[in-house]
């Protein structure tokens, strides 16, 4: 077993710590007469990345350093993204209105992830079928902070730009590989790692806030859940555990999240 | 090599007789395990299919392939038969649980006949566990469309989300079990494990339920 696959099944180790935690907490909500549906919607999710941990963790030990050809984890993670899809449905409530350049946004960003990683890892149904969840999860995200101003214009059309680079830089690094391509990947990580520390922040301040709540904090924390993703999905070598680490860190953010939009005195 | 279309008709003869002489809860239980029997052997189809067409190991096929087509499989009758029938309550785990039972029996028939019966140690924890597992992965389905179903909230999202969720659980045994050693054993507990999770998380849930209407 290499020293990385050895690293990656600690860091899976302490993920499925936190994860068991969030899940006994968010289980005890279920039993609170609170919007039973997000809590359960909730669970479940976090119950679907449980899996996917212990799913990458049994693998690596059971067949180490195999590439897996169609793997359960990314089934768990898309079952994660459906079920947090629905917890979004659950916040959003009846409306059914679609948001136009939120839809284009989430389609063409996501599109272009997908085609990334088809080239990285030259696996066509995999990858298209696994990036379609996401398409709806930013979409829903995209709706949910226009809709409640979780987010000022700027910082939006500043988030927009900033993820927007990366793939463009990342693309120059794929197509340049030979020559300047690992200089130029290594330049995305700052614009990466600087953007998840803005949301970081801004999340934070959203669940600090004692004001009217309308879900602000819920959007943030979940916008910084999928940027973590793309993120690992960006990262190689050592990276990689790194933004594992980040991973770690933005789940109590997300149970926070859930929390504060449980406390809301309306049953939906 | 076994002949999986005749084992089914022998099987499935007897209880398509019984069904003439059954009425109500009875009657609708033998047909769900009548038609868990028949998705079995259709997700098999599948399954070989996928193992030609992307050129895999019989081993690769059961880790990887076949939770997915099995669980596509045993969604697709339930989903018709929310679409054709008005349910209640808890009609729908009812169905599910018999569409499962019929599908590990069938299989651990299928496993039998082809890899022998000769140790009864072995039988009965393959049989408690592939059973247990079938149960659990269609109880997992049947509590969240029940959910979808009684909060309204039905949607792709929630329901690929519930299928997705029981396909790993299935592809977990799958990995275990494929492996000689501890894995096995781990593997075999798992469904058991889950299941027991399962009752006391509804023990709690009934519990406090109990205690806030008293």
């Amino acid at each position: 077993m290499s020293f990385e696959t050895v690293f990656g099944n600690i860091i899976s180790i302490l993920s499925l710590i936190v994860t068991v935690s969030i899940i006994i907490l968010s289980v005890r909500k279920l039993t609170e007469k609170k919007n039973k549906v997000l809590s359960v919607f909730f669970t479940f999710a976090m119950v679907s990345y449980f899996m996917s941990e212990v799913y990458y963790f049994a693998y690596n030990f059971l067949i180490p350093d195999t590439r897996m050809p169609f793997a359960a984890n990314e089934i768990a993670e898309a079952s994660m993204i459906l079920l947090l899809c629905a917890v979004l449905e659950t916040v959003l409530g009846k409306e059914r209105k679609i948001n136009i350049p939120a839809l284009i946004f989430s389609t063409v960003f996501i599109g272009v992830n997908i085609a990334l990683w088809v080239m990285w890892a030259d696996e066509w149904i995999k990858n298209i079928l696994f990036g379609l969840p996401y398409i709806y999860y930013l979409y829903l995200l995209l709706k949910g902070v226009i809709k409640t101003k979780a987010a000022s214009s700027k910082e939006i059309i500043f988030a927009a730009a900033c993820s927007s680079l990366v793939f463009v830089l990342e693309a120059i690094a794929f197509a340049t590989y030979d020559t300047v391509g690992p200089i130029v990947e290594i330049s995305c990580y700052p614009f990466m790692y600087i953007l998840w520390i803005l949301i970081v922040v801004k999340t934070i301040y959203t669940l600090r806030k004692e004001d009217k709540n309308n879900g602000e904090a819920m959007y943030l924390s979940f916008t910084l859940h999928i940027w973590t993703m793309l993120l690992m999905f960006m990262s190689a070598d050592i990276f990689y555990n790194v933004a594992n680490i980040m991973y770690i860190l933005v789940m109590p953010l997300m149970y926070l999240a859930f929390k504060k939009e449980l406390s809301k005195d309306d049953i939906r | 090599m076994i002949y999986a279309e005749n084992i089914l008709i022998c099987i499935a003869v007897p209880l398509v007789i019984a069904l003439m002489f059954l009425r109500g809860g009875g009657r609708k239980f033998v047909v769900t395990f009548l038609l868990g029997m028949v998705v079995c052997l259709l997700s098999a189809y599948m399954s070989g299919f996928c193992q030609n067409v992307f050129g895999l190991s019989a081993e690769e096929t059961s880790v990887f392939i076949s939770p997915i087509t099995e669980e596509i499989m045993k969604l697709l009758p339930i989903m018709f038969y929310l679409y054709i029938v008005e349910t209640k309550g808890e009609e729908i785990l009812f169905v599910a649980v018999g569409i499962g039972a019929g599908f590990a029996t069938f299989e651990n028939a299928c496993h039998i006949l082809s890899s022998g019966s000769q140790s009864l140690y072995y039988i009965l924890i393959r049989g408690a566990a592939v059973g247990v597992m079938h149960l659990v992965t269609m109880v997992v389905l049947a509590m969240g469309l029940n959910l979808l179903k009684d909060y309204k909230t039905f949607s792709l999202a929630g329901i690929l989300g519930a299928l997705s969720l029981a396909m790993t659980v299935h592809a977990l045994y799958n990995l275990l079990v494929s492996r000689a050693g501890a894995s096995t054993y781990i593997g075999y507990a798992f469904p058991l494990i889950l299941v027991i999770i399962f009752w006391v998380l509804r023990y709690l849930y009934l519990n406090k339920r109990a205690e806030k209407y008293s």
